[in-house]
């Protein structure tokens, strides 16, 4: 209504009363979605003219041609300079003769030469004027000329052409002068021709480059837009679509290479995010399910303060679970994503063992296990001493979980002798499965066996992050019986800062 | 009968809001330390719930609570020094709370602060204790929790005049020397109870959280599940007390610990 009211005032009242014809198409969601269709149609459809590769051609040639403009302009100034040189020679030569003749034979025989040449010349170019002291004329074809001596122009006013001449004049002996001319019209002749013959080739050289740029930007632009169409199939969800493959080596063929393999990492990351994402919505809904169980229970039986209290802390202790595996697997996340390196220092790692050792001690003794150490003392590593310690913390968890009641667990800590430091933990349990051991490290995953022990599946999978970031090789083995997770640490150099900064960089985890 | 909150600060007969002695009334004040009965302290948090769960919460604990829901007007409230702790989200319209700290600190404001955050990820806390704020504490949190470590915060003693010997009733730590006495008599102790103990001698009467301990004495800046703290203040316990006389180190129920002379 907004702007029907201005129109109201400037006295048209009628005009936009009419509803629906005043409608601004982008205002109504129809409108909208339609220009926004046909934008998408224009945007979609390639125009040749809007090319890249007729643009560079349309350029070129603006150059080319302005290059051509130049050298016929020289060519031009130094051909019509020739030519007028030369008319200017023929003038001298000829006026010189008549002046020997003047010399030789009197104004007599100057008047002959003169009659001569005028009957013997064709081309009718050339003009002279023999005048008397008293200014007549006593031989020659042109009527009248200024009495000064010296090169001039002079025209002609013929009844219908105007004739330019290049005149001479020179005052002979005994008070006569003597003016020789010649017409400027061949010269002329020569400059219109140039000129036209310039317009030609310059006309040609601009239609046969806007023809070869069509040519060029069509062939270029039918190229991308057979990857345009793969990569909108693509776009649309047919994330297995990939760019067809020539035998060439030209820019178009390395960018479709490097397109599929962008494509195929993609594909690879999305099917990793879904199994994650089918991981968490399957195993998160099991606790959640428990405590929805709990809650319902307890709103359907509970009776008295003291149920009441139990089942609400019930709950505190079901959503505590849950948000311990949201906080490991947004841990996992980051650890993987590796933005931590850049915190990398170097820490005592005989002291994290150690204390690690200790802090499991109390649960290893209630399962009758003995926790042994054989740490090496004095070790400094470079790396994220909680995520380290972390990492530790879960592997000895996992040995004391998993372990044999009554057995033992060995932690060990060694530098090599061909450098970098050995972190070992092993058990004397079940073990894993020589065909499980790649599965374990991965979220959520348990064995069987080792379901009704309590844990979130997460545990490994956050020592696999953390040993991948610090560049770790994290090998599962046979302990014969039970399980030895070994960690191979690589050297630090002596240099700390230095030793965190190649964290950096590609590390040995990256070969 | 011990009373299981006789630790709490500032008002002992409180326990936390898990507590089974909580109660929202508040209590006369006990005799002891009259002068720190309740603590001034800000929450800059811009989530109206959280900010209402802690403020009925430290207000029924006896202290003095102001708020402020972005970090501009939290920082201009700060500013002036008049209060005892903050309590910062990291997270906050207008001025974020590394903002509004670091800010505090350039302008000279000492105050202690502790940062209540659900960015709890790799690094964050080491981002935040750069910043200058002297505790992080992640949500979702326990009351009890942010209870003990705000008390800590609070009465934190000045950083000048470090003493090198520790005592609370007779038990007496000799910092330089490393030796523990109970009534005159030495007590061996490993290297960690000795942490440990040191530990709760520094905040001798106030409430020390499970998870302060693994931070403070471990290191560990998660829960590793384990029972290595109860483990090791029972071997403490047994290695401190003696026939006769009164325990010192008391256990608070859904609360932490507490080292404190016998009343």
């Amino acid at each position: 209504m907004r702007p029907r009211a201005r129109t109201d005032l400037s006295g048209r009242p009628d005009q936009p009363s009419r509803p629906g014809c005043a409608v601004d198409p982008a205002a109504s969601p129809v409108g909208r979605a339609a220009l926004g269709l046909t934008h998408a149609m224009r945007r979609d459809r390639p125009r040749w003219w809007r090319t890249t590769a007729f643009r560079i051609t349309l350029l070129h040639l603006g150059l080319t041609l302005l290059g051509t403009l130049a050298l016929s302009g020289v060519a031009w100034w130094a051909t019509t300079g020739f030519a007028l040189r030369q008319l200017a020679q023929d003038v001298e030569q000829d006026s010189g003769l008549l002046v020997q003749a003047a010399r030789l034979g009197g104004p007599g025989s100057v008047v002959l030469s003169i009659e001569a040449r005028i009957a013997a010349d064709r081309s009718g170019t050339q003009y002279y004027l023999l005048a008397g002291p008293d200014g007549r004329r006593l031989a020659g074809n042109l009527a009248a000329a200024p009495r000064a001596a010296g090169w001039r122009r002079l025209r002609l006013s013929g009844a219908e052409v105007e004739t330019e001449l290049l005149a001479l004049g020179t005052p002979l002996p005994g008070g006569t002068f003597l003016v020789v001319g010649r017409a400027v019209a061949p010269v002329r002749q020569l400059e219109g021709f140039l000129l036209a013959a310039a317009g030609w080739v310059g006309g040609a050289a601009l239609l046969l480059g806007l023809l070869g740029g069509v040519v060029v930007g069509r062939g270029v632009t039918r190229r991308a837009a057979a990857m345009d169409a793969v990569l909108a199939r693509v776009e649309a969800g047919e994330i297995g679509h990939r760019l067809l493959l020539r035998e060439g080596n030209d820019e178009f063929d390395r960018l479709a290479r490097r397109i599929n393999t962008v494509l195929d990492r993609v594909q690879g990351l999305m099917q990793a995010l879904r199994q994650v994402t089918d991981d968490i919505a399957h195993d998160l809904r099991t606790p959640l399910n428990r405590l929805r169980q709990r809650l319902d229970a307890a709103l359907r039986t509970a009776e008295g303060d003291a149920a009441w209290r139990e089942a609400t802390e019930g709950a505190i202790a079901e959503c505590e679970q849950l948000l311990d595996i949201f906080a490991a697997l947004l841990r996992i996340a980051q650890v993987e994503s590796g933005a931590r390196r850049a915190g990398f220092a170097p820490f005592n790692l005989s002291e994290v063992v150690e204390t690690v050792a200790e802090v499991h001690a109390p649960p290893a003794e209630a399962r009758g296990q003995r926790l042994e150490t054989r740490i090496e003392p004095g070790i400094v590593a470079v790396g994220d001493r909680d995520l380290v310690t972390q990492m530790l913390s879960n592997l000895v968890d996992n040995a004391v979980k998993h372990g044999r009641a009554g057995g033992r667990i060995l932690l060990s800590l060694a530098t090599r002798p061909e450098g970098g430091m050995v972190l070992a933990v092993s058990d004397d349990g079940p073990g894993v499965p020589a065909e499980a051991r790649p599965l374990v490290l991965r979220r959520f995953h348990r064995l069987d066996a080792a379901r009704a022990t309590p844990g979130t599946g997460l545990g490994l999978a956050l020592v696999a992050a953390v040993a991948e970031l610090h560049g770790m090789a994290l090998t599962l083995g046979d302990n014969g019986p039970g399980l030895v997770v070994r960690l191979d640490i690589p050297a630090v150099s002596g240099n700390a800062a230095a030793a965190g900064s190649a964290g950096d960089g590609p590390g040995p985890e990256h070969s | 009968m011990e009373n299981p909150g006789a630790c709490l600060h500032p008002r002992p007969r409180h326990t936390n809001p898990y507590g089974k002695e909580w109660s929202p009334v508040p209590q006369p004040v006990g005799s002891r330390n009259a002068l720190e009965i309740w603590v001034k302290i800000l929450i800059v948090e811009d989530d109206t719930e959280t900010a209402d769960y802690v403020v009925r919460g430290l207000t029924e604990a006896g202290h003095v609570v102001d708020r402020a829901s972005d970090g501009r007007d939290g920082l201009f409230l700060a500013s002036d020094g008049s209060y005892d702790v903050l309590v910062v989200d990291r997270m906050l319209p207008k001025l974020d709370g590394l903002g509004l700290v670091r800010a505090l600190r350039a302008a000279g404001v000492r105050t202690p602060a502790l940062f209540l955050t659900a960015r709890t990820g790799v690094g964050d806390r080491v981002e935040g204790l750069e910043a200058g704020a002297d505790d992080y504490l992640g949500k979702p949190f326990a009351f009890a929790e942010l209870l003990a470590r705000l008390n800590a915060l609070a009465r934190r003693p000045p950083l000048s005049g470090e003493p090198t010997v520790l005592r609370v009733a007779d038990l007496e730590m000799d910092l330089l020397r490393r030796s523990v006495t109970r009534g005159g008599q030495r007590i061996e102790l490993q290297p960690r109870e000795f942490r440990l103990l040191e530990y709760l001698m520094r905040r001798a009467g106030q409430v020390v959280t499970r998870t302060m301990l693994l931070e403070g004495v471990w290191d560990f800046h998660f829960d590793p599940k384990t029972s290595v703290v109860e483990t090791h203040i029972s071997r403490l316990r047994a290695k401190l007390d003696r026939e006769g006389a009164p325990p010192l180190i008391h256990t608070l129920r859904g609360a932490g610990y507490c080292l404190r002379a016998p009343d």
